[in-house]
């Protein structure tokens, strides 16, 4: 057993609150990009059984928004794997800042809304419009715009 | 490139790009040499993770990369683009004081499903700029001779050329009164060809005037499912020996084969043809969609409009219209009509949902139309009835002055339409329009159709009639005295039978009439009955009409008693009737009624193999096909090598082979039966009765003006 001056206490509480914050999003991102490949699967099976309701041409608004939701909702899950591996690079202290706790936010909520907005917005369609769930979308995609130039910024700092 | 294929690039653009962040990630995280500067600990595990990530995002972004660029190839690409091919012609500029088009492009972008019905249909392409997509003929090494001309007819790469007779030359001499194929030697030069029109039957292909934007027709067809070549003249009930036809695509095509065609002349007179898009497109039954298109660019109106469930203003629908109106979008095309000479001057144009009698008078010489007419001009109001009628037997005096078989080349003598293209002309006749909310829509459909016929699915077999007239579903069988199952219980069979000449085929009249041997009797058009019991004689017919309906019993000559209406009209028939007997001895639904006696259709079909009209020859092969298709034996093989193109000599060698080769078959049948059919006792032909009836055939000169 190792004694710890309280200093070296509240830095290893600080490095543990940001490990968890990495581990949240290494398990979301991973959670996250089973979900989405899983959508991936499914949406290949309505190929395969050629399901008008998927591929009908007066369905090609829902394929599209089905297809962005699998996409985007694969694609943030990568960047939150990313987040999640590149978090301990960003850090100049142990503590995680406000700006990448927020950051660390903003991922969450695009990560949920993007995908979300873009499947919702897929089940009624009016034409070549998607369902008014697909508002969802834009508020999901701003999260994820504020989040990136958060961590951009941070890894700016970094760097430096 | 249109529609979601760029946003959808960029997306995987940015893949890639976060897939080379994340590489460079993990490659900072490999220099530091498994310890990070807030001194975490990075196993080599991680490591790997990270790479094999950054790997995966890479390969996958480049997939789907290359995906959609594969997929961004593949979209549509609309007449408009490929009008842009077309060299020195203005097809793509509209009349600035007309209203504006928007073209069918930014009509998917909303009506996704629409426009891919839409793109499904044979109206789309009847007009195209030529290239591969839309070209079918064979150019590669091909030399066609006919009517004293021959073409050379070459590809060369994505582009289609023949070598010809200079047709400004051609027009030339035509215009100072004389044939063009009768003059030798005329200046030849290779044209390209810039315009296709038609791709579900036959295709027909336009060469450009060397001096002006006039387009001529280049005169031959290539028949779609026969795969050939055949002179333009051979695909219609023309005249045998006729002219060669020299067809200028202004002149009349323009109007209905593209979106907004109007024939104009430049400053310095020369034809200038315009449109607004090629073919028949979403704007040729929508009306102009600029301002359509521009208000709905607001999402907040779109969205409005969508969920109120209310018709937007700024554009027509055919299906909110009423039944006149909506069928006159179809009819301004589907029919013959006069234009009203003031239209020309005013420069005033039927659009969608306008009224069509504003700008035309749609042409009817039915005994309904004169009733209708006399009615209101005894009402002592000057009506448009009244006026158009009047208006309309100038028309017709002047037309039949310079033709007198202007009406008979397009009506049967009741008013029935006799062509196709003039269907409107037929269903406005129809009680079912006249006196209910019958249209064109309650049975086709440019968006939920098979675009074979544009019939709508949901008013298949008798399900369009049975709407309306609900109780005789109930018990078909009482009304019709067939089957329910059979064709002879099918409504349009008997309603709307195959009376109408086009294309080489027979469609149906689209006038809605109750069989008659009264009508027969007064047109010459074959009663519904007989053209599927084509082996029954005509007073067969009457005595059924009488005892199943109560109709009169006329009185029938000898023939018209005793001899099978088929054979009969066959043998006597004028041109149009002898290609539409033809054409339904090779019909299923009526081969269905003569199986019994199956075969005696061979003897008769082969007699027209040698019939003067290439038209109907063409018919007679093709029913005769059908109807050797499953057997063997001399038939078979005298008709394999049949073509109604042949010489005179091969064709009557080929008839003789079929006729000497029929096997009469009298099994199932009565002697009253075979008589009709002209089979004597011992089953041979009574040779002497079919060559008076062969001896007394209609030559009337038929010119049918499709």
């Amino acid at each position: 057993m190792t004694d710890q001056t309280p200093d070296s206490d509240s830095l290893s509480r600080d490095r543990s609150a940001a490990m968890a914050v990495a581990d949240a999003h290494l398990s979301f991102g991973w959670w996250a990009l089973f979900v989405f490949l899983m959508l991936g699967l499914v949406l290949e099976a309505l190929h395969a059984f050629k399901f008008g309701y998927y591929l009908d041409s007066s369905n090609e608004t829902r394929r599209l928004m089905w297809r962005l939701a699998h996409a985007h909702g694969t694609l943030i899950a990568l960047v939150h794997i990313a987040f999640a591996l590149s978090l301990p690079s960003l850090l100049q202290s142990p503590s995680l800042p406000p700006s990448l706790s927020l950051a660390s936010r903003c991922l969450y909520g695009c990560g949920v809304l993007l995908p979300l907005g873009f499947f919702l917005g897929g089940i009624f369609v009016y034409g070549g419009d998607p369902g008014l769930a697909v508002l969802l979308a834009p508020v999901g995609a701003l999260l994820g715009a504020v989040a990136v130039f958060l961590i951009a910024r941070a890894s700016r700092g970094a760097s430096s | 490139m249109s529609g979601y294929g760029f946003p959808l690039q960029l997306f995987l653009v940015a893949m890639l790009l976060v897939g080379c962040a994340a590489l460079l990630v993990i490659r900072n995280q490999g220099e530091s040499a498994g310890r990070n500067r807030v001194g975490w600990a990075i196993s080599p595990v991680q490591q790997r993770s990270g790479a094999v990530l950054a790997a995966l995002v890479l390969c996958l972004g480049g997939l789907l990369a290359w995906l959609g660029w594969i997929d961004a190839d593949r979209r549509i690409t609309s007449s408009v683009a490929l009008a842009k091919e077309i060299p020195a012609r203005r097809l793509d500029t509209p009349d600035p004081t007309s209203p504006e088009y928007a073209s069918s492009d930014r009509c998917q972008a909303c009506h996704p499903g629409q426009f891919a019905s839409w793109h499904e249909t044979y109206h789309r392409t009847m007009t195209q700029a030529a290239g591969t997509d839309s070209v079918l003929g064979r150019f590669e090494g091909q030399v066609l001779r006919a009517r004293g001309r021959q073409y050379i007819l070459e590809r060369r790469g994505d582009e289609y050329w023949v070598e010809m007779a200079d047709p400004d030359w051609e027009r030339d001499l035509l215009d100072r009164g004389r044939r063009p194929e009768q003059v030798p030697r005329p200046p030849r030069g290779w044209k390209r060809i810039v315009m296709t029109t038609g791709s579900h039957h036959m295709q027909t292909y336009w060469v450009a005037s060397g001096r002006d934007g006039r387009l001529f027709n280049f005169p031959w067809l290539w028949l779609v499912k026969e795969q050939r070549w055949i002179p333009r003249e051979d695909g219609f009930i023309r005249p045998p020996g006729g002219a060669r036809t020299f067809d200028v695509w202004h002149s009349a095509c323009i109007e209905c084969h593209a979106v907004a065609g109007e024939k104009t002349r430049s400053p310095a007179g020369d034809w200038m043809p315009e449109a607004a898009e090629l073919g028949i497109a979403c704007e040729g039954c929508h009306g102009p969609a600029e301002e359509h298109v521009r208000a709905n660019a607001d999402p907040l109106r779109r969205y409005q409009q969508r969920l109120s469930g209310e018709p937007d203003s700024t554009i027509v629908n055919p299906a909110r219209l009423d039944a006149q109106s909506s069928s006159e979008v179809c009819g301004h095309c589907h029919g013959m009509n006069i234009i009203r000479a003031n239209v020309l001057a005013q420069g005033k144009r039927f659009r969608p949902g306008g009224e069509l009698a504003d700008t035309r008078i749609v042409m009817r010489i039915s005994e309904g139309a004169r009733r209708e007419a006399t009615k209101s001009s005894l009402g002592g109001q000057a009506s448009k009835h009244a006026s158009d009628w009047e208006a309309m037997q100038h028309f017709f005096d002047r037309m039949l002055d310079q033709d007198e078989s202007y009406l008979a080349d397009r009506f049967w003598s009741d008013g029935m339409i006799r062509v196709s293209g003039r269907e409107h002309n037929g269903m406005i006749e129809s009680a079912c329009f006249q006196g209910s909310e019958l249209s064109c829509l309650t049975c086709h459909s440019m968006h939920d159709a098979d675009p074979n016929d544009q019939l709508k699915a949901s008013s298949a077999g008798d399900a369009g009639c049975l709407g309306c007239h609900p109780s005789l579903a109930d018990n078909l069988e009482a009304h019709t005295h067939h089957p329910a199952e059979s064709s002879g219980s099918r409504c349009n069979n008997c309603h709307m039978p195959h009376t109408v000449y086009g294309l080489m085929n027979l469609i149906r009249s689209h006038w809605i009439d109750v069989p008659s041997v009264e009508t027969e009797l007064a047109t010459g058009r074959p009663n519904a009955c007989s053209l599927c019991h084509l082996d029954r004689p005509l007073g067969w017919a009457a005595d059924h009409l009488t005892s199943w309906y109560g109709q009169p019993r006329p009185t029938l000559s000898e023939d018209e008693e005793k001899v099978a209406n088929g054979v009969r009209w066959l043998l006597i028939g004028d041109a149009h009737q002898r290609a539409l007997t033809a054409w339904h001895l090779g019909w299923r639904d009526a081969q269905a009624s003569w199986r019994s006696n199956e075969g005696w259709d061979r003897f008769f079909l082969g007699h027209l193999l040698d019939d003067p009209y290439s038209a109907v020859r063409a018919i007679a092969e093709n029913s005769l096909d059908r109807s050797v298709e499953d057997s063997a034996g001399k038939v078979h093989t005298a008709v394999s090598e049949y073509d109604f193109l042949d010489p005179r000599a091969r064709r009557r060698s080929l008839r003789s082979r079929v006729m000497e080769a029929w096997e009469p078959r009298r099994q199932g049948k009565t002697e009253m039966q075979a008589a009709a059919l002209l089979i004597h006792g011992d089953g041979k032909i009574d040779l002497p009765a079919f060559d008076r009836l062969a001896a007394s055939r209609d030559d009337t000169e038929m010119d049918l003006r499709e």
